[in-house]
């Protein structure tokens, strides 16, 4: 409690506001966050017929009620309280405390992503934890180089780019792109003679919720686009890509000679991380390819703190940038960055 | 209910009840019924099992019942308990998988998704419903279970699976779901409407008639001795 109240009185004094959260969300608010989340949510029915949940996470209810205010202005929110999800492993507890701080609507981005890196800095500062380690990533690094990979169909990017954040389902793709193929010369044979067929018929006809039309389309596409050994090459870069790590200071030179010598087009300026020295007040700061793979609707800026809790580091504070959250749950397009302290640490 | 019977569930219509009760004749064990053909219980000739009553019933109810230990033992089948909620899987264990029953739980597409042939493509698939028709993709099943576990575990998420208690192949075509999980033995049903099994991938699991005890039941020597000479054939 006490610990809770000192971070109040820093968010506060950083211009932040405490908000209330409903406990109660519809349900089909947090599928459109994710469609992983909707199995771990304890739903029940309305009199109306409409499914509700409890909230998932404090995160989604923050983004809802920004929303519900209608705004263009800046807004800087804070919230605590639990959420309640369904355990997927032994260990998971069903409610879990959370506490966070978002800012909505925020157009520069250097700044309130240093901003929110800076006050989750504060917030560790007063807590006992000692030898922490900030770790700063970027996912749009890792989309603007896989839409650059000269072998990958656009298919296999769009699905590695969507699946990220399942690491093992992604793990599982880019085995996908390096041991099979999807040209089976026989089938080919026989699905295109369907395919011409299928032209002559009306496009417009619906089968299994699908037009025709859409069908042929995807088709076409991916015959124009099969996956074939070249793909093993960009494969290796990518499973390179996510194992560097170095000192941010050093970040750019790092990727820069990277993508130099994979011949990939793409620069990252100097000033590209919103944080540039690699020790603040003790913490040590590292730039990580392979960070923010928990949290599905991050798009660009992620970070976390590493402390050492019963002798084994444990992530205490984590967050970044989404910008895309908001479209997806049926409101204007909005940016956003944020940060969440895990309590139970 | 508590009574001192070794309660039996035995399947009670079609071409399974006629191969479990086999079974029964192999071991040289006559069924027979106090009150006629219509009477759900049945009983044992033989004085050795006067106390072994046979309760006829779908196999649904059969893998339910053993599960909550009002029987002690049935043959019902390997589909249907991997569907049941996990309190009753895990209180049932299975004595033998036997060789009749024998069906796919498969993934059943519109024939003309040609351009759909394994679980990454369905995935693709499902996002199109998303973005296109800002809803999710149907699955039709009375197996909401099992295809759920199969969903997740190939990274299909955006989909909505709908319960489907009969003529689950015609969703498609009636515009309930965009796709369909059923079993299927020869494919007849599926092509008779328009449906394709999903090529790489698309059979869920390979189902078989089975013998399942109830884990408690299971530990009394009476019990284990009657579900073991049924687990002979």
């Amino acid at each position: 409690m006490k610990l809770k109240n000192s971070f109040d009185k820093i968010l506060r004094s950083k211009g932040f506001k405490k908000i209330e959260l409903s406990h109660v969300i519809p349900s089909m608010k947090a599928l459109k966050r994710s469609g992983d989340i909707r199995r771990n949510m304890f739903s029940y029915y309305d009199k109306n017929f409409q499914e509700i949940s409890l909230r998932p996470d404090l995160s989604l209810s923050a983004a809802l009620k920004f929303a519900e205010e209608k705004t263009n202005l800046k807004k800087k929110y804070f919230y605590s309280g639990l959420a309640y999800r369904k355990p997927t492993k032994n260990n998971d507890l069903p409610i879990v405390s959370q506490f966070g701080w978002e800012i909505f609507n925020s157009k520069d981005k250097h700044k309130d992503d240093k901003e929110i890196i800076e006050t989750s800095l504060k917030i560790l500062k007063n807590t006992k934890f000692k030898g922490c380690k900030l770790k700063i990533g970027n996912l749009e690094i890792f989309v603007s180089l896989i839409n650059r990979l000269p072998n990958l169909s656009s298919r296999y990017k769009d699905r590695l780019v969507r699946h990220f954040f399942r690491k093992d389902y992604f793990n599982m793709l880019l085995k996908k792109l390096e041991t099979n193929y999807d040209i089976d010369e026989k089938k080919v044979v026989k699905d295109k003679l369907l395919a011409n067929k299928l032209r002559k018929l009306n496009q417009e006809e619906v089968y299994g919720g699908r037009s025709l039309k859409s069908i042929l389309e995807r088709f076409d596409n991916k015959m124009r686009s099969p996956r074939d050994e070249s793909s093993k090459k960009d494969v290796k870069i990518i499973k390179n890509f996510l194992k560097i790590e170095c000192d941010i200071e050093n970040a750019s030179n790092v990727l820069n000679n990277f993508f130099k010598k994979n011949k990939i087009n793409l620069v990252i300026s100097d000033d590209y991380f919103p944080i540039d020295k690699n020790n603040i007040n003790n913490v040590r700061v590292f730039y990580v390819s392979d960070l923010g793979r928990n949290v599905s609707y991050y798009t660009n800026m992620v970070f976390s703190i590493e402390v050492k809790s019963k002798l084994k580091p444990q992530i205490y504070i984590s967050g970044g940038r989404y910008s895309n959250l908001l479209r997806n749950l049926g409101y204007k397009k909005t940016e956003a960055v944020g940060a969440a302290v895990n309590l139970t640490i | 209910m508590k009574s001192d019977f070794i309660n039996i569930g035995l399947i009670s219509k079609g071409r399974m009840m006629e191969s479990a009760q086999k079974i029964f004749k192999k071991n040289k064990l006559k069924i027979y019924k106090k009150s006629g053909e219509r009477d759900l219980f049945g009983y044992i000739k033989d004085k050795k099992f006067k106390n072994v009553r046979i309760w006829f019933l779908s196999p649904k109810e059969i893998i339910e019942s053993v599960g909550t230990g009002v029987l002690d033992a049935g043959i019902g089948a390997l589909d249907l308990l991997k569907n049941s909620e996990p309190n009753i899987q895990s209180r049932i264990s299975i004595e033998k998988k036997y060789e009749f029953g024998q069906c796919q739980l498969c993934v059943l597409l519109p024939k003309f998704w040609l351009d759909t042939v394994n679980p990454t493509d369905l995935e693709e698939v499902s996002w199109e419903f998303f973005y296109k028709k800002k809803r999710l993709m149907r699955i039709a099943t009375k197996f909401k279970l099992l295809t759920e576990q199969w969903c997740k575990s190939r990274g299909i998420n955006m989909v909505e699976i709908i319960g489907s208690e009969g003529a689950t192949e015609a969703a498609p075509r009636l515009g309930k779901a965009d796709l369909v999980v059923d079993v299927a033995t020869s494919f007849d049903t599926a092509k008779a409407n328009n449906l394709k099994l999903l090529e790489d991938d698309g059979v869920i699991l390979n189902s078989s008639a089975i013998l399942c005890s109830n884990k408690n039941s299971i530990k009394k020597r009476e019990v284990k001795k009657f579900v073991k000479l049924l687990s002979k054939n």
